[in-house]
């Protein structure tokens, strides 16, 4: 597996030509449209072979920028970078998991103590029941 | 395994008073943190949708390749001796594309996978960490934990009522002993309360501390990935927007000009709200946040606010990219 840095600086290069290329071609294809514009008539067929040319090499510009895109994103899926953050990840949320385990620990020892306090309680009144009873 | 219970007394006594010296309770945390949990939920769900279109249109791309007879879409052709995919004697019926070289060289299995299979569970384990820090601060242990000591109390009522029975002869009133509000009741609900409000609060402390960096690298990761998944819908609009022009360049009605209009408005939006954006606001969002629970330098109002530009960001990018894939399905469609 390749750091996902390494992936990142390749695939930047690749898509700052793409773009370069693609921002090229938009402008040749206004600079055409202005022409005829400008003069205030309809397109060439000439100039109209050219800007039908340009779109293809722009589609297929467009097709190669999904490709990276696609291709980039497995390989940084891939990266060693993710899995050393997810187990990272996983290990705060265990922390956290067991921070909620020792609040229900701390409830459960409420709980103790409650029924410890009940039983002496009860205790107490039947020791009472029998004092008044003179039984003792 | 716990401390020795001497041991351990001093300790949380230090805690309570340091609680008690902090200007913030968890309660306080409730808002924020809510937020940040609503938040990187949508942030996973814009993920997932960039994961979505990238698979889409590579599919795409793919589907070309096949028309134009450039690749040969087949079954997986079986290993030296072993069954081909999609024969009685199969276990699997899969699809791939083949080289046209030897007609066995596979480019790729079809339909393709989605990229991001690994970065889908680390967004999932921060959306759960989000989750949890919810989890924790919400956690009514200390109600709880007071209600069975006020239970507790109710008892000790009953045999203050004996004693005076005792002393009386049986004549006596109910012993005073306000249930649930003696100073000892008070004193151990409060006790209780402030220890589990310890728990909760440095919970907090050391999960988001010790999340920082990691939400951090990771934000950067989902950074780089949406630069170049977020290319996809890109190109999407990029296209759509250039054929609204060609369309109300050959025939300028009013129709062609909204269209026009309409079009470049949502590429627009889609160019404002930029999906990297959404992540570097996640990793800074959380950085205020944990930064806010440390006692730093970041107040809880600013980690407040930029929970809330995160949020907002998320809200709007889903949106945003969910319109986009109807309106790429729409055109398709149509």
């Amino acid at each position: 597996m390749t750091a996902a840095a390494e992936i990142k600086a390749g695939a930047l290069k690749a898509r700052q030509e793409i773009l370069k290329l693609d921002n090229q071609i938009h402008e040749e294809v206004a600079a055409l449209e202005f022409a005829a514009f400008k003069d205030d008539r309809q397109p060439t067929a000439v100039e109209l072979t050219k800007q039908a040319e340009l779109e293809r090499t722009q589609q297929e510009l467009r097709k190669q920028l999904k490709i990276l895109g696609f291709v980039t994103a497995s390989k940084l899926d891939n990266s060693d970078d993710v899995s050393r953050l997810l187990e990272r990840m996983q290990t705060v949320n265990a922390g956290l998991e067991d921070d909620l385990a020792r609040l229900k620990k701390i409830e459960r020892f409420a709980k103790i103590a409650a029924q410890v306090a009940d039983a002496i309680a009860k205790v107490a009144e039947r020791l009472a029941k029998i004092v008044a009873s003179g039984a003792i | 395994m716990d401390a020795k219970p001497h041991l351990r007394w001093p300790r949380m006594a230090a805690s309570l008073l340091a609680l008690a010296a902090a200007a913030c309770s968890t309660a306080d945390y409730t808002e924020s943190i809510d937020n940040f949990a609503a938040a990187t939920d949508k942030a996973n769900t814009a993920l997932s949708e960039l994961n979505t279109q990238v698979t889409k249109s590579y599919k795409e791309v793919l589907d070309e390749t096949i028309r134009n007879n450039e690749v040969l879409l087949r079954d997986r052709p079986g290993a030296d001796g072993e069954f081909s995919d999609c024969v009685i004697g199969s276990t699997r019926c899969r699809l791939v594309l083949v080289e046209k070289g030897d007609g066995k060289t596979i480019i790729e299995p079809y339909p393709p996978e989605p990229p991001l299979a690994r970065m889908s569970l680390l967004m999932g384990e921060i959306n759960n960490y989000a989750g949890n820090l919810q989890a924790l601060l919400r956690a009514d242990t200390a109600e709880k934990a007071a209600a069975d000591v006020n239970a507790a109390l109710g008892s000790i009522q009953n045999l203050a009522t004996t004693a005076s029975n005792l002393q009386s002869g049986g004549n006596a009133e109910p012993a005073d002993v306000p249930e649930f509000a003696t100073p000892t009741g008070a004193a151990v609900n409060w006790v209780i309360g402030q220890y589990v409000e310890t728990v909760k609060f440095k919970g907090l402390q050391h999960a988001t501390e010790a999340a920082k960096p990691v939400i951090r690298e990771a934000a950067s990761l989902f950074q780089d990935v949406a630069t170049f998944a977020s290319d996809v819908p890109k190109a999407e609009m990029e296209s759509q927007v250039d054929e609204a022009r060609k369309a109300m360049r050959a025939n300028p009605t009013q129709e062609n000009i909204d269209a026009y209009a309409q079009v470049a408005g949502t590429y627009d939006s889609l160019l404002i709200s930029s999906p990297p954006n959404l992540f570097e606001k996640m990793a800074k969002a959380h950085d205020a946040l944990a930064d806010s629970l440390q006692g730093e330098e970041v107040s809880l109002a600013t980690a407040s606010a930029r929970i809330e530009a995160f949020a907002a960001e998320a809200e709007q990018l889903v949106k945003i990219l969910k319109d986009l894939r109807a309106l790429t399905e729409e055109g398709q469609e149509g």
